[in-house]
């Protein structure tokens, strides 16, 4: 038989061009000043694109935003809360992060509005070091933008997530803030928990359930002082199959099996200041869910407050 | 410029007449007729035949159209309408340019200038009935439920069905992943392929991909699988050339991939719950002691390797352009782009290195997420690729107001699964030759060049 290669191609690339367009004008599709249409981007100074990943009718009647960002710089990008990162109306600001992660990083928190407000927009506006301003709006009403609470076609729902035995539970973007603020010393470890529990129903006949689906707990540095490290490492009671070095899942990632338990981490602070750290506890391993699935996945955050 | 005009089994599809409500009136691709140009047209001697043949699959009662057009005072309280969306080549919704690449094309839903011609001046001259002893006997339609590519292929062979599902009313996209066995038995070669979703759920089924796996022993499957055919909202399916083998291997299952948008899009869409939805995959298959001389397979392009980098700002627009080559010659079966509410146009180009020559094979400046046709080039017109040539793909983005699928012009939009997101790539089914098979087709080409020169008194 004859041999099937093929060979891919070396360079791709996009072009974006510039539109006239009609209602409001985003500065973001401008490019950076002086920049000409076919002139490739600096690999630094890249800007944070915000997301709106979609909008929920909560059973309560209220709405809530998903937001998400997507940084095309290879570092971390530090934005302060303030005129350089801010929600409108000013009542619904102050759940962004100001730790971009590189990449793409989707439903990172959310905002609840009440039914009344549902006709308004819910500006999210970044302004850049570059001079860029990006910015999306919460806004309902596009089908295409609608997230819902409906289990997944496989069972997949949002595991839930709480900080303490006996305490609310979280679910989906939204989630759930720890009541308690931790306080830490730089330099010195503080054991960070998390209790995650899968809820989903799954046909018990279907081979990809008969080992159960593994919660992926993920902690993250969400807001903090600009410069301030967090450094997680493992815990002892985190357990982690041997493998080759690269596949070793990174210290901030621990893996709930059977479905419920609890997760523990050590986060050490590099620098004092009022931290917000995010945990996500996700089940994307499921056949019927995944990031860009925009299901099944829930946050929860912890204040950390961390002296000299 | 050569039109073919298809036979209307051939326009017997999965047709979704969407886009009288889902697309923008576009700029009409050549000017035709008015009532002056022609001479008397009647519904009966001259339009009626073009309806049937080309509207009534899908404008009739159990049909996806959203009126029927079945009789003249049907079609006559229409005129108007029929007038504006065949002049611009709405209707039927088949957008594949007519002035640019290749031409000949099989199961072509467009209709001739002609044909859009008789049509424009019957509506300009008052829409006459004219003589009824004029009209031509009742079209024999296919069930509205029926495969489509039966007409052409007869009865198909094997039909492998999804599970069950209730897709609600409205909400989050879903992607349903079942297995199902195909019953198969020995390796085959498939002669066609056709998917399709339960009648009215085929505006809220984004795609149903399929993927031949083999059960292990413990009930669980080897690797990820070879791809048996890609489906998207509209598409009518595949027919694989002759000569050559797509591989359905022996004791496979069928993975399935389906991508639900709850609501649906265009007039087809239901916006009520579908309880029980099932998508069927119907595999024609072509005789045991079949003999082929090379393989064809359906791959994905992309134009960059996850489609990394497709970001498209607000209110904006936005060009993906990838490239790949082959280190051997192939030829280009169909080609189908793919994307999502902000996809424009399309086009595949040939880039040949060694004279800095571009050729345009394919051109879609209308595109719509409600109609993915894979575009199946006639045999003989079918591009032949030599090796290192390089394809191009290109796509247009709108994320603008001017943009009417757009959900929301203010939001970015990058790379992701759901509707609301982006996908940049290009479904091509490609015949994967030799240099000799390759000089071979070339040849014969030549050949039936110059006897159609000779014939034609060149």
């Amino acid at each position: 038989m004859m041999k099937v290669w093929m060979r891919v191609g070396g360079v791709a690339f996009a072009l974006l061009i510039l539109s006239p367009t009609a209602g409001p004008r985003a500065i973001e599709a401008q490019g950076p000043a002086g920049r000409l249409p076919l002139q490739p981007g600096s690999t630094e100074d890249q800007i944070v694109a915000p997301f709106m990943e979609g909008w929920y009718a909560n059973e309560d009647g209220t709405y809530s935003f998903s937001f998400g960002y997507l940084n095309l710089n290879q570092d971390v990008v530090e934005i302060p809360l303030g005129e350089n990162n801010f929600i409108e109306p000013v009542e619904f600001d102050g759940m962004q992060p100001t730790t971009f992660h590189p990449g793409r990083n989707r439903g990172v928190f959310a905002i609840t509005i009440p039914n009344a407000l549902g006709e308004q927009d819910f500006w999210w506006t970044l302004r850049h070091a570059n001079g860029q301003i990006t910015r999306v709006p919460g806004r309902i009403g596009a089908i295409a933008y609608q997230l819902d609470w409906i289990p997944r076609p496989h069972g997949s729902v949002p595991p839930r997530v709480s900080f303490d035995a006996d305490g609310d539970e979280g679910r989906g973007p939204p989630g759930i803030v720890a009541e308690r603020t931790v306080t830490a010393s730089v330099g010195s470890p503080v054991t960070l928990s998390v209790n995650a529990r899968d809820i989903s129903e799954r046909d018990p006949d279907d081979f990809r359930f008969w080992e159960g689906i593994p919660i992926n707990v993920v902690w993250s540095k969400h807001q903090g002082p600009v410069g301030g490290e967090v450094e997680f490492t493992r815990h002892e009671s985190t357990t982690v199959q041997e493998s080759d070095d690269d596949d070793a899942p990174a210290p901030n990632t621990i893996q709930v099996s059977e479905g419920a338990g609890m997760a523990h981490v050590y986060a050490t602070f590099s620098a004092s200041g009022e931290y917000l750290l995010r945990v996500q506890a996700d089940i994307f391993n499921a056949p019927d869910s995944g990031t860009q699935d925009q299901c099944c996945w829930t946050n929860g955050y912890v204040r950390v407050t961390v002296g000299p | 410029m050569k039109l073919q005009r298809t036979p209307w089994v051939g326009v017997a599809t999965v047709a979704l007449v969407a886009t009288f409500a889902f697309q923008s009136t576009v700029h009409a691709q050549a000017s035709f007729a008015s009532a002056g140009d022609v001479a008397e047209v009647t519904y009966a001697k001259d339009v009626a035949a073009i309806i049937q043949q080309n509207c009534q699959v899908c404008h009739r009662q159990g049909g996806i159209g959203p009126m029927e057009l079945m009789s003249y005072e049907d079609v006559r309280m229409y005129a108007p309408l029929i007038r504006d969306k065949v002049s611009n080549r709405i209707m039927p919704p088949y957008s594949y340019d007519n002035d640019i690449g290749i031409q000949e094309l099989q199961e072509d839903w467009r209709l001739s200038d002609e044909d859009i011609n008789m049509v424009v001046a019957w509506v300009d001259q008052g829409s006459p009935l004219g003589d009824p002893a004029d009209m031509p006997p009742p079209a024999d339609l296919i069930d509205t439920d029926g495969w489509s590519l039966s007409p052409t292929l007869g009865p198909p062979d094997i039909v492998i069905p999804s599970e069950p599902i209730d897709v609600p009313a409205a909400g989050l996209d879903m992607w349903h992943r079942p297995y199902a066995p195909t019953g198969v038995t020995e390796e085959r070669c498939i002669k066609g392929l056709q998917v399709k979703p339960a009648g009215n759920a085929k505006g809220v089924v984004h795609h149903a991909n399929s993927t031949f796996q083999v059960m292990k022993e413990d009930g669980s499957f080897e690797g990820t699988g070879d791809r048996a055919t890609e489906y998207a909202m509209g598409k009518l399916g595949e027919i694989i050339p002759d000569g050559v083998c797509r591989f359905i291997p022996a004791d496979t299952w069928v993975r399935w991939d389906i991508h639900m948008y709850p609501g649906g899009l265009g007039s087809a869409a239901a916006d009520v719950v579908i309880p029980d939805n099932v998508v069927e995959l119907a595999i024609w298959l072509h005789p045991e002691d079949y003999e082929y001389e090379y393989k064809q397979d359906l791959v994905s392009y992309n134009f960059m390797e996850g489609q990394r980098d497709l970001l498209i700002p607000p209110n904006a627009k936005f060009v993906t352009q990838g490239f790949r080559s082959f280190d051997h010659p192939v030829r280009i079966d169909s080609f189908q782009p793919h994307g999502h509410l902000r996809l424009r146009a399309a086009a595949l180009e040939i880039f040949y290195p060694e004279t800095g020559q571009n050729e345009v094979i394919s051109m879609v400046s209308n595109w719509s997420a409600v109609w993915h046709h894979s575009h199946l080039y006639e045999p003989d017109a079918a591009p032949l690729v030599p090796t290192g040539a390089v394809l191009v793909f290109k796509q247009w983005f709108d994320n603008t107001s001017a943009n009417p699928n757009n959900p929301d012009p203010d939001q970015y939009v990058d790379y992701g699964q759901r509707t609301a997101d982006e996908m940049s790539h290009f479904w091509l089914a490609v015949t994967h030759l030799d240099e000799d098979g390759y000089q071979r087709l070339v040849e014969e080409r030549e050949k039936k060049a110059e006897e159609a020169g000779l014939a034609a008194g060149g």
